[in-house]
């Protein structure tokens, strides 16, 4: 009861504090609270003295009233303070922890602080900030899990996808309460990005969000959802349905979904979209189903136009069958069963009538040929390689690169180099108009070179050594650049001879000096040092802290001997590069 | 022999440009000299410098607890840039010729020395006080809480329903006076006040939808009638000390601070308030921006590992001074203290050191503080609120607490309970500069909802009445996790 009084004067005292202690004289709501105030007084001597504070105050004029309501609230305040409740009176259960298993928080403030403001700000510069932390195991630290989580919205959405796909996961289940919590199934970008990441870590308790999302979400939230479905036969009839939707991105998505199943109703969808203007996309899931009656389906159509190209006369027609068989081609994609295998060499066969099949600036008949042998090249077919490889010398030069996948794969380095050395080194006369040698070597310089697309096979792939004396013979940089090895002489006198006429010319600021010296790093240069060295000092005079900055990505990983070295020209550095210098020769140090 | 590492040089710096800074001047030769003393005490050099003359710099590890570094450039940074790039070239490896130390070094010397020793022999001597100033400043203080008193009247009588972008800026304006009057506390205090209603821009009217007034009115009256407490408090403290020009600063409470004062620790050890051999484990850190004053503060609320009093380290960066004070950080050893000042306060007083030594935090510290948190949580309570009906009270204090288990409600509200049942709800209220980190708990593992030691912030919410606990962290067998940052 008392108390209650009390929170009576403190309610009233608050009241004439933001109205004003000018209102406070004869204030009848305080005054109404003096008698039980006097009344609790008796028993406690405190409510005596909030009595006498209260009186103070009503009988207070405008120059006394501010004190006096201040020395109420003091008094009032300080009982206040001493009343508090501590506990909560509710029935308390066990928290359900989470299997994080993050204990650390040993990040220190000043190492989180650039972070954290990173994750909530924007601006440029901050996914750098966010995956350097990243490698720096920095996340695995409870007080930045939010943080991250919340990240996913990122307006930025390279940051959104980076958090998503290699932060978060590391968390496992234990952020998905958080991540259910804050999905907007009408979202954007980040809702979606929340979905499928909410269906990599419990793909079996997520499936409500995603039938949400499914049945009322957002375009990307749907197409999203569906991603997610891609394996699951439960949804397949709304995947179906999906097929024929009204955006084009659902459309594909679903499409993509139902790829995996051989049912007669995804066959017949498939083909029904092959029609369509997402054929090209119908295609790729094609190319992924493994149903009997869709391949047949499938060469059937295929064939179908193959005989139109080289039966019809007429061009248009012949044409349009051309660019049709080029789109079903694609459906043979990673495909080597015997029947696609038969079918894709029959139509190797016909190789040279395709490729009598001219559109100039379209698809033309070479252009079938080349995805044929590609096809060949990339099936798991030995003998079907083995036929592309045999048939190099009748083969455009375009077709000639996938007899290189082919060979790369199957033959003997002696076999390969015996069977394609020839078209790289051959001497070819200067023509007008078209040179198929000419084309042919540069297809061969630019596949050793890496430059075509298949750079990966080509270094990975350990090549006759003569390939090397070759390119070295003909002075072809990039190719030595590529196939370049430690002590090779050759190798090692064209690189040297090349930076040396870059540092006499006016090349020493050309895009690809860091290139070169990547190179005589990887291949332990003799001169690398030195090389580097001019390069510095000489790039630095022409363009102070310009040109340099792609020599200094270089230096953590020259030997350690480069430290005297570089450290012996700095004085004659700009303070610029010697600005980009120090952090990196730090790291040089230290390695 | 001077024992520095490169980290050393790291952590002297004041910030990261002065360590890339000195590094340069390294890697750039810019040092025409590298010396050292025969006895390896101290190093110097000259260093090439943008203007004219090179600049004298020298490095002297003749007190090796305390380094004393010298420089003729007229940076303000301390260490500067010369100073630390001539320890990098020592880490390094760089030759030092053996010289003479320059005469003036070495007459700089000895005067240190001189100094250090009159400080000892001084220690024991009373304080010479210029009573005439100090008079001065006392009237003058005065007359700064008379203008307080009639600005908080003011406010008062208008009513804090008034309060509006206008008032607001005036009454900083006036502020500005009080720290004319050799009361920046107490300007503090004011701009405390007024700083309630301004929106998360930091501008008050600027955004009136993103202040609730209601919500922020009990606070206020609370902030007034500390405002209040400060002049009568004060005032009769001021008089005392004027009638008395000989009476030292009060140190049984923070009166002295809350009007100003800014302690020297010489003023600390001659009050006594030094204690020694001290060992100190940081249980959180905490850095913000306090836009009213226009300064970082940077925060470490700290255990004594042999009284179990929390206590907290404070570091005050003015905007202006930025590069030339070094940011307190994170700590997560044992600081070990032979000589540590404590401030006068209350539960959690201010602490600071000279000179600390570092080493690794045991699985034994850790127990030592689970031994020394309270665990009877009704006498912990109580003990609380007795001291947050002070009105100058700090009314969050810090403490550790031993808990039996940590629960949920069904309505989500985070408890802790003791061994007797006696529960504390556990609230993000509390600093609003501290981020929120009840959200945090559930992350945790189970095993840290029983048996162990909360690190937490108290708080009273005046609306509710309810006296809750913010998690701070949470110290393990073998751990402190920490919960804010």
């Amino acid at each position: 009861m008392s108390i209650a009084v009390l929170n009576e004067v403190y309610a009233e005292t608050r009241r004439l504090a933001i109205a004003g202690s000018n209102l406070a004289s004869d204030d009848f709501r305080l005054k109404k609270l003096i008698d039980p105030l006097q009344k609790a007084g008796e028993k406690a001597p405190v409510f005596a003295r909030v009595a006498q504070a209260v009186k103070d105050v009503v009988s207070s004029d405008a120059e006394s009233s501010p004190q006096r309501l201040l020395e109420l609230g003091t008094l009032v305040t300080a009982i206040r303070y001493t009343q508090g409740r501590t506990g909560a009176a509710k029935e308390a259960r066990s928290i359900e922890g989470s299997d994080f298993g993050l204990t650390s928080s040993n990040t220190s403030a000043r190492v989180l602080k650039p972070l954290i403001e990173a994750l909530k700000s924007t601006g440029s510069g901050r996914l750098e900030i966010i995956s350097e932390a990243h490698e720096r195991g920095v996340f695995n630290d409870i007080r930045l899990v939010k943080l991250a989580v919340a990240a996913i919205d990122d307006g930025y959405s390279e940051i959104g996808e980076y958090v998503a796909t290699q932060i978060l996961p590391a968390y496992g289940t234990a952020i998905l309460p958080e991540l259910a919590q804050t999905l907007d199934v009408k979202g954007k970008g980040g809702h979606a990005r929340r979905l499928v990441l909410m269906h990599k870590l419990d793909s079996v308790g997520s499936r409500k969000k995603v039938e949400e999302a499914l049945e009322s979400g957002s375009k990307e939230l749907k197409v999203a959802a569906i991603s997610c479905l891609k394996d699951s036969e439960e949804h397949l009839s709304f995947l179906l349905s999906q097929v024929k939707a009204r955006s084009q991105e659902v459309r594909r998505a679903a499409l993509d979904a139902i790829a995996g199943f051989s049912q007669p109703e995804v066959v017949e969808a498939l083909l029904g979209a092959l029609g369509g203007t997402d054929a090209v996309f119908a295609l790729y899931a094609v190319s992924r189903n493994r149903s009997p009656e869709l391949l047949d389906r499938l060469l059937e159509l295929t064939n179908e136009q193959l005989e139109a190209v080289l039966a019809t006369k007429d061009k248009a027609k012949r044409l349009e069958a051309l660019t049709r068989l080029f789109d079903l081609l694609l459906g043979f994609q990673s495909r080597s069963d015997k029947k696609s295998i038969s079918f894709l060499l029959g139509c190797f066969e016909q190789r040279e009538n395709l490729a009598r099949v001219k559109n100039r600036g379209g698809t033309d008949g070479s252009c079938v040929v080349e995805r044929v042998a590609g096809l060949l090249a990339e099936s798991k077919s030995k003998s079907a390689q083995e036929q592309l490889i045999e048939a190099h010398e009748s083969l455009p030069p375009d077709a000639l690169e996938w007899a290189l996948v082919a060979g790369l794969q199957t033959c003997t380095i002696k076999r390969f180099f015996t069977l394609f050395s020839p078209y790289y080194v051959a001497t070819i006369p200067k023509k007008r108009g078209a040179n198929p040698a000419k084309d042919k070597q540069e297809v061969v310089a630019g596949f050793l070179s890496g430059e075509t697309g298949h750079s990966s096979q080509t270094s990975k792939a350990k090549l006759d050594s003569r390939w090397l004396e070759a390119a070295v013979k003909l002075n072809d940089l990039p190719v030595v650049m590529a196939l370049a090895q430690p002590k090779h002489r050759g190798a090692i006198k064209l690189l040297s001879k090349t930076v040396d006429a870059k540092l006499k010319g006016k090349g020493a600021t050309d895009y690809d000096v860091s290139d070169l010296l990547r190179v005589m790093i990887r291949i332990e240069h003799p001169k690398c040092v030195e090389h580097f060295v001019n390069l510095l000092v000489v790039q630095d005079g022409s363009r102070p802290g310009y040109y340099t900055h792609w020599l200094m990505e270089l230096i953590p990983y020259l030997p350690k001997d480069a430290v005297s070295k570089i450290e012996a020209v700095v004085p004659k550095l700009s303070e610029q590069t010697i600005d980009l210098l120090i952090p990196v020769l730090e790291q040089l140090k230290k390695r | 022999m001077i024992q520095i590492d490169e980290s050393y040089v790291d952590s002297a710096a004041p910030n990261a440009s002065a360590i890339k800074n000195g590094r340069g001047l390294v890697l750039k030769g810019k040092y025409l000299a590298l010396n050292k003393s025969e006895d390896e005490t101290i190093i110097f050099g000259e260093c090439k410098g943008s203007g004219k003359s090179n600049y004298h710099c020298s490095c002297d590890f003749v007190r090796p607890e305390a380094p004393t570094h010298r420089c003729s450039c007229p940076s303000r940074q301390f260490p500067c840039k010369h100073c630390l790039g001539l320890m990098y070239a020592w880490t390094q490896g760089k030759s030092f010729q053996v010289a003479e130390v320059p005469s003036d070094i070495e007459e700089k010397r000895e005067k240190l020395a001189a100094r250090k020793e009159k400080q000892k022999a001084d220690s024991g001597k009373p304080k010479k006080v210029n009573k005439t100033a100090l008079n001065k400043k006392i009237q003058a203080q005065l007359k700064g809480l008379d203008l307080l008193e009639t600005l908080t009247h003011d406010l008062v009588r208008m009513g804090m329903g008034n309060t509006n972008a206008k008032t607001a800026t005036q009454i900083d304006d006036q502020a500005k006076q009080l720290g004319n009057a050799f009361l920046p506390g107490a300007q503090a205090a004011l701009r405390d006040y007024t700083k309630l209603f301004a929106g998360d821009d930091g501008r008050i009217g600027g955004n009136g939808e993103s202040v609730n007034l209601e919500a922020i009115y009990s606070e206020a009256l609370d902030q007034l009638t500390r405002i209040h407490a400060l002049i009568k408090n004060g005032r009769a403290y001021l008089s005392r000390r004027l009638a008395d020009p000989d009476l030292k600063p009060e140190t049984e409470t923070a009166i002295a601070a809350w009007l100003g004062h800014a302690w020297q620790l010489s003023e600390l050890r001659d009050a006594g308030l030094v204690e020694n051999d001290v060992e100190l484990v940081q249980l959180a850190f905490n850095s913000h921006d306090d836009v009213a004053r226009r300064e970082y503060v940077d925060t470490g609320t700290w255990i004594d590992l042999r009284s179990g009093r929390v206590s907290i380290t404070q570091t005050f960066r003015p905007y202006k001074a930025l590069d030339y004070i070094k940011s307190g950080d994170s700590f997560f050893q044992v600081a070990v203290v032979k000589e540590l000042c404590v401030y006068p306060g209350d539960v959690n007083p201010r602490v600071r050191w000279e000179e600390m030594a570092p080493r690794p935090l045991k699985d034994a510290d850790c127990r030592a503080i689970r031994e020394l948190a309270g665990s009877d949580f009704e006498a912990l309570i109580k003990s609380v609120k007795g001291q947050l009906k002070a009105p100058l009270a700090d009314k969050h204090p810090v403490h550790a607490l031993s808990y039996a288990n940590m629960m949920e409600t069904e309505d989500g509200e985070f408890v802790i309970e003791d061994a007797s049942g006696t529960r504390i709800a556990l609230t993000d209220r509390g600093l609003s500069e501290e981020p929120s980190s009840c959200h945090l708990l559930r992350l945790l593992s189970d095993d840290l909802f029983k048996d162990q030691t909360l690190v937490g912030r108290f708080d009273h919410d005046l609306d509710s009445q309810r006296l809750r606990v913010k998690p701070l962290g949470i110290v393990t067998e073998t751990a402190i996790v920490r919960l804010t940052y």
